[in-house]
């Protein structure tokens, strides 16, 4: 039962299962919160699962390019970049949103209705 | 080829006076006065009737570019879509050369004339742009290579008929007149626009010539019988020739102005019916059923309508009646075969007819818009040009040898004796009488006898200017002459000649034996006119004797239109035009009113229903639906991200493990 | 240090991963699930200190950094930031869930449930050591393979930039 869990920090699929829960989890966040800042947060889960996957993609995934670890590192960091822009914006705009709402709760947002 | 351009110029001139009329004649008129309106389409209407002459003269005769069998001009392709080639081409043959003379020198005149009548009116610049209309809508009808043409122009009649009748639209009566003759004609243009349909089917052309070639050529192969499609062909020429049972819109056209009853409801459109029963002469000849029924139609109208003009008091509707019956006299005339002699009194009575009305005009300008002929009479002497022309034209239209109306009206019995049809010559004969008789009954009410106008108008009355006279006595001319110009020698004149190769084809389908030469012991030609004339003058003697000139038996007339029995019964029928505006009223308002009822509220309740239930179902979907539209963003996240799961969960099932 | 753990029977590195990962997970739980959204701001930092340590265990010690210098560096900290500003004291607790959020879970249970499966039955090619992500090796693909994204992000991040100061001022603007 233990040799099951041998070299699991070597083990891609632990890593990329992680990475799912982590998916899903932030993206029941990101659909049943009603704070705003809440399904940014989500969003900052999901996004942190996708970079998972890519560095154990990275050092885990047989390929013949030498460098392909490094490559994923670089999409990594693109990716925190993108999320780093988003959360600004985002919670920029929530706070736009939240100054003439006057409220946080996304499904007080029903502007989309009328 | 100078006629290549000459023959489209003859409509183009009016297009374009029209165009211009329309366009310009309000500010003209309204700057410059009524004669800057005036001067273009009177203009444009003299210029194409130089132009009709120069091409009508060689037509006639047959000369280099025209031949036997007519000159095809083609504009352009008007239609080129696959199988159906439709040119805006034109035909000019000795039939169209016939017509174009009728059209274009009374409309030029009714041009001329309108200048006088009209002077009181407020549009005249209206009025004149739609007579150009009218004068290209004629022109085209007559000029037309091709069926789809002549429909078109056959179309433009009615639309510019029903503007004309119209014209006074402020008058109740005239807005509910030009509406039926529009709507009558309607039923006609359906059963002429199937006919035309059937033609395309039978031989897969629109072009006259060709088709009526193809469709005699293959006879009884025709897809649709021959006898149907003339007869829906004919269906058209009632409709707008007036004939029984459609006749019912001619009269209620006179709420016109007068000079357009005389264009377009004496001289010209109402000849539309003959022109195209002329120029389906092959067509009608291989289906001798439509001719009976053309035949019997034609010669039914003409004693009817003359039986009603007996009695009726308006002086334009003695008039409508009398074009209703000589047009009758017409469709026999094709009925039994005699072709050129519809023609024939086709144009005679074209200029009588067109004379009558303007002088009827004339009368109603000098009693001041009074067209009740009880509230005329002993006018004689205060118009006498009016007075003088009038009398020629009802004695041409009597048929008194030696003016116009004899000849035709004589040829139009002789053929039909001579090819058997007796019965339409007892009848016609008959009519004739009857014509004689009531003409000179609106003469007398008119001109003679003790004058019964109203004492506040009767000093004021006077001659007409000369726009108006001069017209009257132009057209005065060719209703004494022509006959004798084109009529002699009896049975092969002029125009017998001109018209022989349009007819020839139904000539050689028809292939009569040769009538008996003589008849009780005389030439058979001798005998028959002789009782025309006979006829005629025993028709005029009983007119003067009850009608004056020299004294009037009021009290006969009046025993006669007080009288019981028969005599009262027939004054009724004859006074309420055979109750056809109530058999009409019955039929179409009362009955189909009902039916109608019972369609629309089939409609509304039914169809309507129907389609308002999708669109009930839709929407109430639409509202149920529109719950799922919550505005909330997360709501939609949810739907895509299960859509996601949904999708890539499928792919897996589908596509199965990878690799 | 011994490859292998005594008494357990595995490596310190697999130790350290099951830590990292029992802590990300509850950590994460926490983020979506804790009411108290100044707490779940909390957790979400420790979530990504987590990962941090797994990107070092995974050979990647530079985006091991970047997510410190980055996530909780910069971006927690603008959540907390936006969480003190919009926290209303007043507002129901108890509502911190959708109504869908039973179909949420329910829809995301399968999406976990179909990635692990995907995971499982694909037969990757495997590496047969650990790849490290060297900071050199990093530098020479960022700036020659990638040079294109990498300027396409530092706009992204100027417009980003931009983007906040311009809500920013407006928000004072009204407020004056």
């Amino acid at each position: 039962m233990l040799s099951a869990l041998n070299l699991i920090s070597q083990n891609l699929n632990a890593y990329l299962v992680l990475s799912g829960i982590l998916f899903s989890i932030g993206a029941f966040g990101f659909l049943a919160r009603r704070n705003a800042i809440s399904m940014l947060m989500s969003i900052e889960l999901m996004l942190n699962a996708v970079n998972l996957a890519f560095i154990a993609f990275g050092a885990f995934l047989y390929s013949s390019n030498a460098r392909h670890a490094a490559e994923a590192s670089v999409i990594a960091l693109i990716v925190m970049a993108a999320a780093a822009a988003e959360a600004t914006v985002g919670l920029a705009i929530v706070i736009a949103i939240y100054r003439n709402r006057k409220t946080p709760l996304v499904d007080e947002y029903d502007a989309m209705r009328q | 080829m100078p006629y290549d351009t000459l023959i489209p110029l003859i409509p183009l001139l009016p297009i374009l006076g029209f165009a211009f009329t329309s366009l310009f004649g309000r500010r003209l008129q309204l700057r410059y006065g009524r004669w800057a309106s005036e001067l273009v389409p009177v203009g444009v209407v003299i210029a194409a009737w130089v132009v009709a002459m120069i091409v009508v003269v060689p037509a006639l005769q047959h000369q280099a570019p025209f031949g036997d069998s007519g000159l095809d001009v083609k504009a352009w392709t008007w239609i080129p879509a696959g199988g159906l080639q439709v040119d805006m081409g034109f035909h000019v043959d000795a039939l169209t050369a016939c017509l174009l003379i009728v059209v274009t020198t009374i409309g030029m005149l009714v041009h001329v004339y309108s200048i006088g009548y009209m002077a009181h009116d407020r549009a005249t610049w209206r009025f004149f742009a739609y007579l150009n209309l009218f004068m290209v809508s004629m022109l085209v009808l007559v000029l037309a290579n091709n069926w789809l043409l002549v429909f078109a122009g056959w179309e433009l009649v009615g639309l510019s008929s029903y503007s004309l009748i119209g014209f006074w639209y402020e008058r109740r009566s005239a807005a509910l007149a030009a509406k039926k003759a529009f709507i009558v004609n309607r039923v006609g243009d359906v059963g002429f626009a199937l006919g035309i349909m059937a033609i395309f089917l039978n031989t897969g052309t629109l072009n006259i010539q060709d088709s009526l070639a193809k469709l005699v050529s293959q006879g009884a192969s025709n897809t649709i019988p021959l006898t149907v499609v003339a007869l829906l062909v004919f269906c058209g020429a009632m409709g707008k020739s007036a004939q029984f049972p459609l006749h019912v819109w001619l009269p209620d056209a006179m709420e016109g102005p007068t000079p357009v009853s005389a264009l377009i409801h004496a001289a010209t459109m109402v000849n539309a019916g003959v022109y195209l029963v002329a120029r389906a002469n092959p067509l009608f000849a291989s289906a001798q059923d439509a001719m009976i029924v053309v035949a019997a139609i034609g010669i039914f109208t003409a004693f009817m309508a003359a039986s009603i003009a007996f009695t009726q008091t308006d002086i334009k509707r003695v008039l409508a009646f009398s074009t209703l019956s000589q047009l009758g006299y017409m469709f026999a005339a094709l009925g039994v075969g005699a072709f050129s002699a519809a023609i024939f009194h086709l144009m005679s009575h074209g200029f009588f007819k067109g004379l009558l009305f303007l002088d009827s005009g004339s009368v109603i300008h000098a009693v001041h818009d009074e067209q009740d002929m009880n509230r005329m009479g002993g006018l004689w002497r205060k118009i006498p040009i009016t007075h003088g022309t009038m009398l020629i034209a009802t004695i041409a239209i009597s048929g008194i040898p030696p003016l116009a109306g004899f000849f035709s009206k004589d040829e139009i019995l002789g053929e039909a004796f001579k090819n058997g049809f007796a019965w339409v010559w007892a009848i016609g004969v008959l009519v004739a009488i009857m014509t004689a008789f009531y003409m000179w009954r609106l003469m007398g009410k008119t001109f003679y006898g003790e004058s019964h106008v109203d004492p506040s108008v009767a000093p004021k009355v006077h001659e007409s200017a000369w726009q108006m006279t001069l017209p009257l006595v132009l057209l005065a001319i060719p209703s004494v002459f022509l006959g004798m110009a084109v009529g002699l020698p009896l049975g092969n004149g002029l125009l017998v000649q001109w018209l022989a190769p349009v007819f020839k084809g139904a000539e050689e389908i028809l292939a009569r034996p040769a009538a008996a030469e003589t008849l009780l012991g005389l030439p058979t030609d001798t005998v028959l006119i002789t009782i025309s004339v006979v006829a005629a003058v025993a028709g005029l003697v009983v007119g003067i004797g009850l009608f004056g000139p020299r004294r009037v038996r009021q009290e006969t007339i009046d025993r006669i239109s007080s009288a019981n029995g028969v005599m009262r019964f027939a004054y009724r029928l004859s006074l309420n035009k055979w109750w056809f505006d109530e058999l009409n009223d019955l039929l179409f308002i009362r009955i189909g009113g009902r039916v109608a009822a019972f369609l629309w509220w089939f409609d509304r309740t039914i169809v309507d229903g129907t389609v308002n239930g999708v669109g009930t179902v839709v929407r109430d979907a639409g509202t149920g639906l529109r719950q799922i539209q919550t505005g909330r963003v997360q709501n939609y996240a949810l739907g895509i991200a299960i859509g996601l799961i949904l999708m890539a969960g499928s792919l897996l099932l589908i596509v199965g493990q990878p690799r | 240090m011994a490859d292998t753990i005594p008494l357990l029977g595995f490596g310190w590195n697999d130790l350290l991963f099951l830590v990292f990962a029992a802590i990300m997970v509850v950590t994460a739980l926490a983020v979506v699930l804790q009411r108290d959204i100044i707490r779940a701001g909390g957790a979400m930092i420790i979530c990504f200190a987590a990962l941090a340590g797994l990107y070092v265990i995974a050979g990647s010690p530079v985006i091991a950094a970047a997510q410190v210098l980055v996530y909780i560096g910069a971006i927690s900290v603008l959540v907390l930031f936006a969480i003190m500003l919009t926290q209303v004291k007043s507002a129901p607790r108890a509502l911190v869930f959708q109504t869908q959020a039973v179909p949420a879970a329910v829809a995301t249970v399968v999406l976990a449930l179909l990635i692990g499966v995907t995971v499982v039955a694909t037969d990757w090619p495997k590496q047969v050591a650990t790849q490290v992500a060297a900071a050199k090796d990093m530098a020479v693909t960022l700036f020659n393979d990638y040079t294109l994204p990498f300027e396409v992000v530092s706009v992204l991040l100027l417009a980003a930039v931009v983007g906040g100061v311009f809500l920013a001022k407006r928000e004072r603007a009204e407020a004056e």
